[in-house]
């Protein structure tokens, strides 16, 4: 009797545990609802000029299609293997799609950005691909995050954040402040033209560094981070440098050139605190890693 | 029974997380030629947890291949690390910016493996060996680098016998380049750099070499802080393939003495002269 107990209670917990693997696995995951199809790809050749019958439409035999949600107005870049390869327009919806004819049959490294109309640009979102040859390769429910600009990079104490940017029209979106002690959420929602805007009360908020990004409850996906801190005056962003982690030429983007300032630094002691993006006195792979997260190109 | 138990507790314990499902594997042909140069694709299983960053190190035995070099079909294109052998090892480390959870392949489930890197052997002597990941760091695109817990896998393969050896060579250079100059504003800690990088479609880039005016040629890593000299001076740069190829860059630095300042400290010195000589004229 007792050594049939012992053997069921062994095997549950093995059990249990696998289970708590798995589910730790499952929580870790994107939550993204990207859907990806593939159809035979044909070729219909426009009318020879001169003819009666309307223009044809030219549809590539193997290519690759995007399609998802941005902002209203926005343009969005489509990067292959790191080089620009299609900018399209997103409609009043936040609507866009892309279609890029390809030639072999290989993994690609395609990478989207998209550009409000106030010229802010979102994140990188990267899709590694398998293309084959004779197919129409369909990535579609792409979402970008929303863009965000801060009126202030320091705000006086027991004073205010304006927040404001663009979103798909008319969603609800929540704005998160965070710092080393914890993080505040404040709910808000975008306009019909995808425009939002928020006066953020920071009273209550200790001095200190904090920093902001705005999403959609339902997504995964962050804004750019925005770095602000709370003293004694208000200093507007425009006239305040370091604002992104790593941006230290502070011209508002991650690129190759911050890359290769970090490079610089890499293994070295006491490096600048605009490059040191964990703050631990050392560049290692783990500033790298930050560095690639807020990657604007 | 109980040490039964007590056995399953302690080893479930022990084991990070629960069952890792994650892992990071070379993917290489079961059999290759004697004298064949073939790919060794490094791929990360992240069951579709983006990472943005990883360091590799793959053992191999030297007895039956040797380094040859890297392509590009790996999804790391920006090296902090370029791939170099060591002692019987290639370690490489990059970054992916924006990171990636897998490959979308649509005759699949799911997201495929993602390929890091693409690694070339050339096969020596016929028998059995293998690719092990000795060690391996692979980090979250969470923006703060956490690192992704996983299983490490290794994979045999056999050289045989050809009676034609394949020998593969590249004849062509690296990609052209240009060196770009970071400028630094005044008083920062970070000086100016030298910014170079380019691409090597056969077997990679192995290594630069800088030559600064007329000293001699030094290795090099990008970047490099851009050198202080009185007047302007030629830097070169040469990008190096596996196999001895290099293509060539070079760009004029401005020296701490531009024309403009000398022709207004002349212009300064002959009017201090001149004024100094008009007083004395005068007394």
């Amino acid at each position: 009797m007792a050594l049939k107990f012992y053997k069921t209670l062994g095997l549950l917990l093995i059990l249990l545990f696998g289970f708590l693997g798995s589910a730790e696995l499952a929580l870790a995951q994107v939550t993204e609802t990207v859907t990806i199809s593939a159809e035979v790809g044909t070729i219909t050749p426009p009318s020879p000029p001169g003819s009666s019958g309307g223009g044809g439409v030219f549809l590539p035999q193997t290519a690759v299609r995007f399609t998802g949600e941005a902002y209203p107005g926005a343009t969005i870049h489509v990067l292959k293997n790191g080089e620009i390869a299609t900018s399209v327009p997103a409609d009043s919806k936040g609507l866009f799609s892309a279609t890029l004819a390809e030639e072999y049959e290989s993994t690609v490294l395609y990478t989207l950005y998209a550009v409000d109309i106030s010229g802010e640009r979102s994140l990188l979102i990267n899709y590694p691909l398998a293309v084959y040859t004779g197919f129409v390769t369909h990535l579609s429910g792409i979402r970008f995050a929303p863009t965000i600009v801060a009126d202030k990079a320091q705000v006086k104490f027991g004073d205010y954040l304006e927040i404001f940017g663009y979103s798909l029209p008319s969603k609800a979106l929540e704005a998160a402040i965070t710092s080393p002690r914890g993080e505040e959420v404040f709910s808000l929602d975008s306009r019909a033209d995808g425009f939002y805007r928020a006066v953020l009360p920071l009273a209550g908020f200790p001095r200190g560094d904090y920093t902001i990004h705005v999403q959609y409850p339902d997504d995964a996906r962050k804004s750019k981070l925005l770095r602000f801190t709370i003293a004694d005056v208000n200093i507007p962003s425009a006239e305040l440098v370091v604002n992104i982690p790593g941006d230290c030429n502070s011209d508002k983007v991650i690129n190759l050139t911050d890359f290769s300032v970090l490079a610089f630094w890499y293994g070295k002691n006491n490096p600048p605190k605009c490059v040191d993006t964990n703050s631990d006195n050392k560049i290692d792979l783990v500033d790298f890693s930050i560095l690639a997260f807020w990657w604007t190109g | 029974m109980k040490k039964f138990l007590i056995l399953t507790i302690l080893l479930l314990a022990f084991l990070p997380g629960g069952l890792q499902a994650a892992n990071v594997f070379p993917e290489v042909s079961e059999e290759v030629k004697s004298g064949e140069t073939f790919s060794v694709v490094v791929y990360a299983d992240t069951e579709g947890v983006a990472i943005n960053s990883a360091r590799i190190t793959l053992a191999f035995d030297e007895t039956r291949v040797k380094f040859s070099g890297y392509g590009d079909e790996g999804l790391i294109r920006l090296w902090t690390k370029l791939p170099e052998e060591d002692n019987g090892t290639v370690v490489f480390e990059g970054i992916i910016p924006g990171g990636i959870a897998g490959v979308y392949d649509p005759r699949g489930s799911g997201l495929a493996p993602a390929p890091l890197a693409e690694l070339l052997f050339t096969a020596g002597v016929p028998g059995t060996g293998s690719f092990r990941i000795l060690e391996s760091v692979i980090l979250k695109n969470d923006g703060q680098g956490t690192a992704l817990p996983h299983n490490r896998e290794s994979r045999a393969f056999l050289v045989r016998v050809e009676d034609k050896s394949e020998d593969y060579e590249d004849n062509a250079p690296p990609a052209p380049f240009a060196i770009e100059i970071i400028s630094s504003p005044p008083l920062a800690r970070t000086p100016a750099l030298l910014q170079f990088q380019t691409t090597d479609a056969e077997s990679g880039v192995r290594s630069y070499e800088i030559k600064v005016g007329r000293a001699d040629w030094r290795r090099a890593q990008s970047p490099v802080a851009v050198p202080r000299h009185l007047f302007s001076v030629q830097v070169i740069v040469r990008a190096y393939d596996f196999y001895g190829n290099f293509q060539e860059a070079s760009v004029i630095v401005p020296g701490i003495l531009t024309y403009k300042l000398l022709l207004t400290i002349l212009i300064l010195l002959l009017s201090g002269i001149l004024i100094y000589k008009v007083i004395k004229s005068k007394r």
